[in-house]
């Protein structure tokens, strides 16, 4: 049952090897928010109806923690990363590179940034998930968007 | 062993091995401390609201530039002076588009803080002083005042929550003192200025859009959340202000209509 092995996720572990203190802390504890809320779904008295409905659609709980990790890593690292890579107005970020303290902000870090993201999203690709899957912010958001995905597979077929 | 088993075990070995080879690639990025990411998404959202200045008409030029860097001032301790800033040359005037400069309240002095943005009027003074209670007297306590802040907009890289959505309102009462109805501004729900907006990294659904919505009719402000999803396209915000010193156009009140959600 989802939450009684407590063996890190292999993905999980993984990516998080090369983090520094913080940011890891922060995936693995948003990583354990998503399997703890998973495992309330799953033993609460009235079972979730879209987490029993995705269950029989092949979503074991090890292929939901490695979506909760890639979810995590995207939101506490990638997302806000990548975020400073959408510059160029008025040529900052691009033309003038940001001077942030002791940090720089260039086309570099952009490029950098830029292709994070398209390697992660192939990863996701592999993994048959949706990028949008990485949006979601709790365990019951992302089952209640797999289950609504699942139903318009199987209505389809 | 059966084959769904099998296959459950290739599939995760499969995962695993993507996420070593990208943690192997994209190293040095993943190893980004809490600051870097903290930065990054400030800087973000700077991109993000240049781009709707941009798109509202205004010219934007950075000013007081390190050689060609921009200089981005990080804490309310430096000199606002000595750090960059973008000028923003509309219709209704020339703005300074600033980062980390304290905010001192027109409810009362005491009150100050500092918001992530500040968009203010140009040249507005930047009052410096030595106080006992801020650093021993040894350094200078750097501010402005809230009468010169024409927006003040606070970024946070997490998922939105009730709590953080209404605290904001305590920014926009004491960061602006054209709040609520002053003749300084003209609300609109076409060009001008992005009202003092909140931009929230996590995405917001349900009960969170609907509390959204009704902040976004009841005060002029703007909260846009899903930047982490890419929301960085700030034509939604509808919350839009002009600053029209001792002008007297009536207030525009957002219609439910109108509302982006």
């Amino acid at each position: 049952m989802a939450g009684e092995n407590r063996q890190i996720d292999p993905v999980l572990s993984a990516l998080i090897a090369p983090m520094s203190a913080k940011p890891r802390h922060a995936v693995v504890r948003r990583h354990e928010a998503m399997m703890r809320e998973l495992r309330y779904l799953s033993e609460r008295e009235v079972p979730d109806k879209n987490l029993a409905f995705i269950r029989k659609r092949s979503w074991t709980d090890e292929r939901l923690s490695v979506l909760f990790a890639l979810n995590s890593v995207y939101q506490e690292v990638l997302g806000p990363f990548s975020a400073s890579a959408r510059g160029g107005t008025a040529g900052i970020g691009t033309e003038h590179p940001i001077t942030h303290g002791s940090l720089r902000f260039d086309s570099a870090t952009a490029y950098r940034a830029n292709s994070a993201m398209n390697d992660f999203s192939e990863i996701v690709y592999k993994m048959e998930f949706r990028i949008e899957w990485l949006w979601h912010n709790t365990c019951s958001d992302l089952i209640y968007y797999i289950a609504q995905y699942e139903r318009e597979n199987f209505d389809r077929q | 062993m059966n084959s769904t088993v099998d296959s459950s075990d290739a599939w995760l070995a499969s995962a695993q091995a993507l996420a070593q080879q990208f943690a192997k690639t994209h190293k040095l990025l993943l190893s980004s401390t809490e600051r870097q990411l903290s930065a990054a998404f400030e800087i973000g959202t700077l991109h993000s609201l240049l781009r709707f200045y941009r798109t509202q008409g205004y010219d934007l030029t950075p000013k007081n530039l390190n050689g060609n860097e921009y200089r981005y001032l990080t804490s309310p301790s430096g000199n606002p002076s000595n750090y960059s800033y973008v000028e923003a040359v509309g219709r209704d005037g020339i703005f300074e588009i600033r980062q980390q400069v304290r905010v001192e309240s027109h409810v009362d002095p005491h009150i100050a803080f500092t918001p992530d943005i500040v968009v203010l009027v140009k040249d507005t003074k930047i009052v410096d002083s030595k106080h006992p209670d801020y650093a021993s007297g040894k350094r200078s306590y750097y501010r402005v005042s809230s009468s010169s802040v024409v927006a003040a907009h606070e970024c946070k890289s997490m998922n939105p929550f009730p709590e953080l959505m209404v605290s904001f309102i305590g920014m926009l009462v004491s960061a602006h003192e054209w709040y609520p109805d002053s003749t300084e501004v003209t609300h609109t729900n076409d060009q001008g200025h992005l009202a003092p907006t909140l931009f929230v990294g996590g995405s917001a659904r349900g009960l969170h859009l609907r509390m959204i919505a009704a902040m976004h009719k009841s005060y002029r402000l703007n909260i846009v959340c899903g930047l982490h999803a890419g929301t960085w396209n700030l034509t939604d915000a509808k919350n839009r202000l002009l600053w029209t010193p001792g002008g007297v156009l009536p207030a525009a009140v957002i219609h439910e209509d109108d509302l982006p959600y």
